[in-house]
């Protein structure tokens, strides 16, 4: 019967369902976004700290600086890029009706984002992260996984929401 | 009211294999007895034609999720809530490669 109908199928083409794989993978976690932010505010205690405590500026002042403000710029980057991922293919139509804030949290993100690269400042940085835990939260729940909050165990000790296993 | 429809990819296995053939209707959706584990082809608007079985059922809605049978599979969450409009139809016989 097989072949009559793979026959058939060669002369017809009948119509393809496709039993999908694993691209795309289905492998999201908000954790990388989160360490993300955290960094983010961990760069701007160290630029802190170094505009504070160099009498000198010399170069290696200025190379320094340069570094931890680029390790700033990159990391508010892969924030808004790891959200992006997760609220583009993970979000479904269902998940905006069951949580109707998701939208404007992500664009706070966004936004706070962006405002992280242009300045260098701890209260911005604190509420980026607040947010990416609040987006964290949210998609635990779509997930049906409970969360738990702790301190992240390195500095700046900010809080972290994790899922329960 | 029949379809002959052409498996392609392995996230049914080892149920259904690519190049299997199925024959789908949507007469058993018509007469309510699409069950949990249903095997059925539907349009995704994001995936196109999938064919899946039935994770969970809206009745209310006349919505559907559904899953694959490995862990390969796109998950519930990504295939979302299927209208049952998008139903193309429920696995009547299967032809293996």
């Amino acid at each position: 019967m097989y072949s009559i109908i793979d026959f058939l199928d060669k002369k017809f083409q009948f119509t393809t369902a496709k039993a999908h794989c694993d691209i795309p993978c289905g492998i999201y976690d908000p954790i990388t976004a989160q360490i993300a932010a955290l960094t983010v505010a961990r760069m701007v205690d160290l630029i802190d700290e170094h505009h504070s405590h160099s009498a000198v500026q010399d170069k290696e002042f200025y190379n320094r600086l340069v570094r931890l403000i680029t390790v700033k710029e990159e990391h508010s980057e892969k924030v808004k890029h790891e959200i992006r991922i997760i609220f583009g293919d993970f979000i479904k139509s269902e998940h905006l009706e069951k949580f109707p804030e998701l939208p404007l949290l992500f664009h706070k993100i966004m936004q706070l984002g962006s405002a992280d690269k242009q300045k260098s400042d701890k209260a911005s940085a604190v509420e980026l992260l607040d947010k990416v835990n609040r987006f964290a939260e949210i998609f635990w729940e779509i997930k049906g996984i409970k969360t738990k909050k702790a301190k992240a165990p390195y500095a700046p000790n900010l809080e972290f929401v994790y899922p329960e296993h | 009211m029949f379809r002959i429809i052409k498996v392609e990819g392995e996230s049914m296995f080892p149920e259904y294999n690519n190049g299997d053939y199925v024959i789908v209707s949507r007469f058993p959706l018509l007469f309510n007895m699409i069950k949990i584990n249903s095997v059925l082809v539907f349009n995704s608007r994001e995936y196109g034609i999938l064919i899946k079985k039935v994770a969970d059922m809206d009745k209310a809605q006349k919505r559907y999720f559904f899953k694959g049978t490995n862990q390969m599979s796109i998950t519930t969450e990504m295939i979302g809530a299927i209208d049952a409009k998008d139903i193309i139809g429920a696995v009547l016989l299967h032809f293996k490669k």
